[in-house]
């Protein structure tokens, strides 16, 4: 028996199809970013993690940041916040949830 | 097929089951198989005319693209009927709309679930239950257009269980959450209408916590009634206490709405009357959490202002729903969301 797909395409922010990020091989001299996503101990965690990963893997530490004015840990990050993390770093370390 | 499809290695529905299992899709149950006979008479039926591939609606977080065609598979999978097809894909227009934050709705580890009620014409025509046990189980149209909107959110919007959907301990209204308006018992007419949406029919979205039950059968007082219900909606736990401007959905039975309207309330009256009771010391709302949304007005009270759960009264939507005896039911919001009332189309 032949059915559908249940889930359809995705879109990126222009409406084409989205492409899955090339898999970086190493973290060595990429630059890290946090997002603290508003949560309690976000930032807590997500620092630990990211100064596991720049003493152990060679990650560069980058910008730590919040969600922007206005956001908070139920809404998205400003845009400008979402642009300044693609200007500055490789890789973002974001939480969802708690 | 006017879409990717996948061959199942036989017609026995568990062949169905075990694909969607094996994939992480589903809601744990029984599904009904999306063949083209079934989506294209859905589609047919349901949308007649209407191009089955444009995009209703883009659903986060995985900005899935929700077009007639994959709402149709969906309300296929759910056991819908054609004539739910439209309530369908009104919610899912409602649930896209950014006031919804449909982001957060899927991805908190709140329980949140989107309460669909129906409003109109569709009710009768579809076959929705609104009197007795309107919110489960048992009917058809209900439990297939909760749990057709439930199986989009979690294929379409990506609201899977552990990434999509982070919810600590889940929920039941999860799984299906969709209830008719009792306009006929109403007294004061139906509640689309008063939200300005005068359509023949429409459909409304609430993202919210599962029903809160509020029984009063001893004395029919309207102000007693009315303190049972603040008492509810005046739980420390609920998000509506630290994020002001959570709404609330106050399912009145026809016989407690009754009796407040014999007292002359109407439903301005009534939330008005429960924004005053439903409060709380500042100091311990302070006390119970450490990062407050509140509108400017409750940051500057002093510790022994009494505060409301929510900042304003027409956050409080009063309706009917249900049939004989006396329970109403309250339903807090998830608190970073606003409900929306939109017209039932195609």
């Amino acid at each position: 028996m032949l059915i559908y797909e249940p889930c359809g395409s995705i879109a990126g922010e222009d409406g084409a199809p989205r492409r899955t990020p090339g898999i970086r091989p190493s973290l060595v001299g990429r630059r890290l970013g946090v997002l603290d996503n508003g949560k309690p101990n976000a930032g807590v965690v997500l620092g630990a993690i990211a100064q596991t990963l720049v003493g152990r893997h060679g990650a560069v530490a980058g910008l730590v940041t919040g969600k922007g004015p206005g956001a908070n840990a139920a809404t998205a990050a400003r845009p400008e916040v979402l642009a300044r993390l693609g200007d500055e770093v490789d890789v973002t370390l974001v939480g969802s949830a708690d | 097929m006017s879409g990717p499809s996948i061959e199942l290695p036989s017609d026995d529905p568990e062949a169905l089951y075990e694909l969607f299992e094996r994939h992480g899709w589903g809601d744990g149950l029984p599904l009904v198989a999306p063949t083209a006979a079934r989506v294209e008479a859905m589609l047919a039926e349901g949308a007649p005319g209407q191009d089955p591939d444009e995009v209703v609606a883009v659903l986060e977080p995985r900005r899935g693209l929700a077009t007639r065609r994959i709402i149709a598979v969906n309300a296929v999978l759910a056991g819908c009927r054609p004539a739910q097809l439209p309530v369908v894909l009104s919610a899912v227009r409602a649930l896209a709309r950014p006031e919804v934050n449909l982001r957060g709705v899927n991805a908190t580890t709140h329980p949140v679930a989107p309460l669909l009620i129906v409003h109109g014409a569709v009710v009768h025509g579809a076959g929705y239950r609104y009197a007795s046990g309107a919110l489960g189980p048992g009917n058809r149209a209900n439990a297939t257009t909760g749990r057709a909107v439930r199986l989009i959110l979690t294929h379409v919007a990506g609201a899977t269980v552990g990434d999509g959907d982070a919810s600590t301990q889940g929920g039941p209204a999860k799984y299906g959450f969709c209830v008719a308006e009792h306009e006929s018992a109403s007294p004061w007419g139906g509640f689309a209408a008063g939200r300005g949406v005068r359509a023949a029919s429409a459909v409304t979205v609430h993202c919210g916590e599962g029903p809160h039950n509020v029984h009063d059968m001893e004395h029919g007082d309207p102000q007693l009634i009315l303190d049972k219900l603040a008492s509810a909606m005046a739980t420390l736990g609920q998000n509506n206490a630290c994020i002001s401007q959570g709404e609330y959905v106050v399912l009145l039975c026809p016989e407690h709405a009754a009796a407040m309207a014999a007292a002359g309330l109407d439903r301005a009256t009534i939330a008005e009357r429960l924004w005053e009771r439903a409060r709380h010391p500042a100091a311990l709302l302070r006390r119970h959490f450490a990062t407050l949304a509140w509108a400017p007005w409750m940051m500057a009270a002093g510790d022994d202002d009494l505060l409301p759960m929510t900042e304003s009264p027409a956050n409080i939507l009063v309706l009917v729903v249900g049939g004989a005896g006396k329970h109403s039911s309250i339903v807090p919001s998830w608190g970073m969301t606003r409900s929306v009332t939109l017209a039932v189309e195609p």
